[in-house]
């Protein structure tokens, strides 16, 4: 028998060696602003819309807003964004 | 959102899930969960997103509502779950045996390009990385979209992989600093045959017999350091910056020039700067550019013997946005002229430098902006380019009467000289930014 001995060629992701646990959960979106991420992609924007019709009618005194960037989202409308609600929905790829 | 603190949760189409999760890893959330659709919604009616969206919004409300609990870590796993650093051993009756075994399974972990490799012994190793003055844990960058480590060592092993010898590990380091010079969020995660196309300059394309003449682009003996290049940057990509088909390479078909793209410039033959000296090189420094391409069109002439007559020839054919959605929805894409030395004779004997080739092109290859698109004017009207709404909001007959160049400025158009001794020249299209980097740190071996 031969053996044949190789070196690995994957890399270690960035990703792994800099773990974030998930941001903290509300039990309710009672009175809290829903932020949705749209990613200009067709249809995105009827889903994210969407979604916040429905969430509208499950909780009480929930806000909305709507935002639509690039992919990639850039920073000032990130961080605006950010500011202005509580949870988030984005749409992702095509 | 989340890495910021707050709470969020995805949309995802059926066919994205392995990507979504990866992606989710690759930046440090590997818990992340996705609410998932089971059809990619661009191309559905509002009704049936509608729909699928209320199937959904009971695991959207889990999503968003449940306690996350502890992050799971996987420092030291590796994308696939084996430890990046440890080697592994494949037995066999003999040695071409144990080949096929590594072969076999490599390929069935996403590792491999579908072609036999090189097997990354750690004596080839260790040869390899003698081409270079770095030090194998020396970290050259962080290579998008997966977020990999780009060691020294690991494009090391990738090149033997691709069949690489030391002295083309210098030209592979710079072209990893190339790409991660320009690589911006969603980089390399298209739904589009985006390729790594290598364009390397300066003493070293003569030095490692990079093919700059007849058949660059392979396939061949004579491009066997072109073909190894291009794929070592293939393999590259797929295992430090995990670009794996249905990971997150969402390419739609495919293309077989992801395999393996590289050129020598032409620099001889060429009667202008080259492309290194035009991007602020000395002529005497070795630099790689990466572009990724899409869209190969021959440009071939064997008859016009006037820069104009050839170059109607070249705008002619490339009477045709090289992107979808054309110029008004904020993309921006670009043409690589791969110019042949017969034509770029012609052009020299008249006199033609780089920007009158441009121009040219450009004004020649306009088209009714009609043409340009029909996807424009069904996106939403906020994501189209502020100021061309004049144009969108021109009546049908007016649109098909107005004559627009097919790239939005003349220096869109790119030039390499390269290629054999006949009129035909090739054009690719590429998206987005690049970068043209020196090959440094070289060790003669």
């Amino acid at each position: 028998m031969t053996d044949l001995i190789v070196l690995n060629p994957e890399a270690i992701s960035d990703g792994d060696l800099n773990v974030k646990p998930l941001a903290d959960r509300p039990t309710s979106l009672d009175g809290l602003r829903l932020g949705l991420l749209w990613n200009d992609k067709r249809g995105g924007d009827t889903a994210l819309k969407h979604f916040g019709k429905l969430f509208q009618e499950r909780y009480k005194d929930l806000t909305v807003n709507f935002y639509q960037g690039p992919r990639g989202y850039p920073d000032d409308l990130l961080d605006k964004a950010f500011e202005e609600n509580d949870i988030f929905i984005g749409s992702t790829g095509d | 959102m989340e890495q910021r603190g707050k709470p969020a949760a995805a949309i995802v189409s059926g066919g994205f899930e392995e990507d979504a999760a990866i992606t989710g890893r690759v930046l440090g959330l590997p818990d992340l969960k996705y609410i998932m659709v089971p059809d990619v919604l661009t191309g559905l009616p509002d009704e049936l997103i509608c729909s699928q969206i209320e199937d959904a919004l009971e695991e959207a409300n889990e999503i968003l509502t449940s306690p996350p609990g502890a992050p799971r870590v996987r420092i030291g796993e590796g994308l696939t779950g084996r430890e990046p650093a440890a080697p592994e051993t494949f037995s066999g009756e003999d040695v071409m045996v144990a080949w096929e075994a590594m072969n076999n399974e490599w390929l069935s972990r996403g590792w491999a390009d579908g072609f036999p490799l090189i097997a990354p012994t750690p004596e080839r190793v260790a040869a390899t990385l003698r081409g270079t003055s770095l030090a194998p844990d020396h970290v050259v960058g962080i290579l998008p979209p997966g977020r990999g480590i780009a060691t020294v060592e690991k494009i090391a092993i990738n090149c033997v992989m691709a069949g690489c010898e030391p002295a083309h590990l210098p030209v592979m380091i710079a072209a990893v600093k190339a790409v991660i010079a320009v690589a911006g969020p969603g980089y390399d995660m298209s739904t589009s045959a985006d390729a790594p196309l290598l364009i390397v300059n300066g003493p070293i394309v003569k030095e490692l017999g990079i093919n700059s003449e007849r058949a660059a682009l392979g396939p061949g003996v004579q491009s066997r350091v072109n073909i190894v290049l291009g794929r070592a940057m293939r393999l590259i990509k797929m295992n430090i910056g995990f670009n794996r088909p249905g990971i997150m390479d969402m390419d739609t078909i495919g293309a077989p020039t992801k395999f393996s793209m590289c050129i020598g410039e032409n620099e001889e033959k060429s009667p202008w700067d080259p492309w290194h000296v035009e991007h602020g090189f000395d002529e005497d420094k070795s630099t790689v550019a990466v572009l990724n391409i899409r869209n190969q069109k021959e440009l071939a002439d064997m008859f016009n013997t006037t820069p104009e007559g050839v170059l109607d020839t070249f705008a002619f054919g490339l009477s045709v946005t090289p992107e979808h959605y054309g110029y008004y929805g904020r993309h921006q894409c670009s043409y690589l002229l791969m110019i042949s030395p017969e034509h770029a004779s012609i052009l020299e004997r008249y006199g033609w430098d780089k920007e009158s080739v441009r121009r040219y092109v450009w004004h020649r290859s306009e088209i009714p902006a009609a043409r340009h698109t029909n996807q424009i004017e069904l996106m939403h009207k906020d994501v189209q380019s502020k100021h061309w709404q004049w144009y969108l909001n021109m009546p049908q007959e007016q649109k098909e009467r107005l004559m627009l160049p097919v790239v939005e400025t003349p220096d869109r158009y790119k030039i390499v000289v390269v290629g054999g001794v006949t009129g035909k020249s090739l054009s690719y299209s590429f998206m987005g930014a690049y970068s043209t980097t020196e090959i440094t740190d070289r060790v003669a071996v």
